[in-house]
């Protein structure tokens, strides 16, 4: 895969996490519990190992908010870091769960680690919304409850406005 | 991605009936330690152990530069600061340390943070992302059967200025040079926790052999493991004295954690962790309760796991005996078995419900341990109703 490929992938699949997760948040109670957990004003940044490519979330007590793309603040509370890019795109094309991907050692975290199952299960969850319901099934093990329509989150991510810190 | 896998142990391990005394001054040597900080905690420096240790220490001519005996049951960030203190104080350039998974966990922590030359150990919390540091040459020699802590890559800490919540690191780093495995250090270990300790590390074994990370090299480890615990734990209980078969469960005991420490644990771990903050009680009595339902509750889902892992509980012709669709249940039953007729014997074991579960504690149970990294790797997806059910089975007692 060529470098530029990889990268403007990455930025595409960060813009749409940003917008589809801070979504997920507002809409769905599962995903507002996840992070029930995760204390207020934690900054929670994911990249890409080789990349300058990230994307960083900020918890502010009952709303979910995202940096512009590539902008983070000076200290992030908890730093998810993948590895290979092949683990990322596996996990985008619907090859391998989240949870795999962990298993497989394919992310590093710095920062408490407990934080970081708000995020992966957060992940999970919005996965749902871009794979047939037979192949998550088959991937992640249970059944994709979606909170929303697939239309709606679509919609939200290439039309919506994102909540930006 | 499926067919990756990583298996790291680069610590040595020195296993044998008296081995600290005769090996434990040379092998500093060979580290270019001379000046050691000895950790231990308050029981095991009652029994005289620290003492015995500094004792071998000073035979070869290596100086104890200082002995740091008040580690709590729950390793701390306060006592890892005093301690990496202690050592700079003291001209510290060697750690020996003696314990439990407590001890030892924070031995590991104060070594990690030495090496790396961190202002508070908040800055190496995480996984995998520590770099290489400074070498600090570092001995553990476990006093008990179960935790394997002397070969983890993983430490846990309570952080008191975060209302004492559990932080994990995980880093190759903090790994020892050498492993001492000596049965005198387990000899002084009461009955029950020669059980429960034993119960935990037949947890690490089983759940290292079932969960997502699992690998060839670390299943062998497992299953190495499960033979031996089943083989001696009885025999042990009845007969303390027996250093060869002591000898036995303390390297059962490492092989599992070899194990865990590549293949990570699952529910068992995500529960138990909860478990013991919630009721206050140890992480070995709450894992050794755990271990039978979450078994069972997963027989669906690990079946042919189980199935493989039966030819190690039992006999060729028991073995021979069952059918293959029953081999799985029976499994189960094995170890539950095993740990009832021992718990029964001594009679002193309390049960979950003793210890305050109940199903009003659920609710905190179940956020906690959906927060647990442990759960992620677990072979089966839990969710909220699955832990619940897992925690009714334990509170009824039903298998």
């Amino acid at each position: 895969m060529s470098k530029i490929f990889e990268n403007l992938t990455t930025k595409i699949v960060f813009w749409a996490m940003s917008k589809g997760i801070t979504y997920l948040y507002a809409k769905d109670e599962e995903v507002m519990e996840y992070f029930r957990c995760v204390k207020d004003k934690t900054t929670i940044s994911v990249g890409e190992l080789g990349f300058d490519n990230f994307l960083t979330f900020e918890k502010q007590q009952d709303k979910l908010y995202t940096y512009k793309n590539n902008e983070k603040p000076d200290k992030v509370d908890l730093e998810i870091i993948f590895k290979f890019s092949s683990s990322l795109f596996n996990i985008l094309f619907g090859k391998i769960s989240v949870r795999t991907a962990y298993a497989n050692k394919a992310f590093s975290l710095r920062g408490e680690i407990r934080d970081a199952m708000a995020f992966v299960f957060a992940v999970e969850k919005f996965m749902a919304y871009f794979m047939p319901k037979k192949v998550y099934r088959n991937i992640y093990k249970r059944e994709p409850n979606m909170a929303v329509s697939r239309f709606k989150m679509i919609a939200h991510i290439l039309f919506g406005r994102r909540s930006r810190k | 991605m499926k067919n990756y896998y990583e298996f790291y142990n680069p610590v040595q391990i020195v296993a044998g009936k008296n081995v600290i005394a005769e090996c434990l001054g040379e092998l500093l040597i060979t580290l270019n330690a001379k000046r050691i900080l000895v950790i231990s905690g308050p029981t095991i420096n009652k029994l005289g152990l620290t003492d015995f240790v500094g004792t071998a220490i000073k035979k070869n001519g290596i100086d104890v530069g200082a002995y740091y005996v008040d580690v709590p049951n729950e390793s701390s960030v306060k006592t890892i600061e005093e301690i990496c203190n202690i050592y700079k104080i003291n001209n510290c350039d060697g750690i020996v340390a003696l314990g439990g998974g407590s001890v030892l966990d924070t031995a590991k922590a104060s070594k990690l943070m030495l090496s790396q030359k961190a202002m508070c150990l908040k800055e190496l919390y995480g996984y995998d992302m520590i770099g290489i540091g400074n070498k600090i040459p570092m001995i553990l020699i476990p006093t008990t059967c179960g935790t394997g802590a002397e070969v983890t890559r993983v430490a846990v800490i309570s952080d008191e200025n975060n209302n004492g919540l559990k932080e994990e690191i995980i880093s190759n780093e903090m790994l020892p040079d050498y492993c001492l495995l000596d049965p005198k250090m387990i000899k002084t270990l009461p009955s029950k926790s020669v059980l429960l300790t034993a119960f935990d590390a037949m947890s690490h074994a089983i759940e290292g052999y079932c969960c997502l990370q699992k690998n060839p090299i670390s299943d062998r480890y497992s299953v190495l493991a499960i033979r031996m615990l089943v083989d001696n734990l009885e025999k042990y209980i009845e007969n303390p004295k027996d250093d060869d078969i002591g000898l036995k469960l303390l390297e059962a005991s490492n092989y599992a954690g070899i194990s865990f420490s590549n293949s990570m644990v699952g529910a068992v771990h995500a529960i138990g962790h909860s478990l013991g903050v919630i009721l206050n009680i140890g992480h070995d009595l709450a894992i050794s309760r755990l271990l039978p339902y979450v078994l069972s509750y997963n027989i669906e889902y690990a079946k042919q796991y189980y199935e493989e892992l039966y030819y190690y509980v039992v006999d060729n012709d028991e073995y021979y005996n069952t059918p293959k669709e029953e081999m799985a249940r029976a499994f189960v039953l094995k170890i539950h078995d095993l740990f009832k007729r021992v718990a029964d014997k001594l009679g002193n074991v309390p049960k979950l419900v003793d210890c305050g579960l109940c199903q009003q504690k659920f609710n905190e149970i179940i956020t906690k341990t959906l927060n647990d990294g442990a759960i992620l790797t677990e072979t089966r997806y839990m969710q909220k109703q699955d832990i619940a059910n897992i925690l009714n089975m334990a509170l009824e007692e039903k298998l």
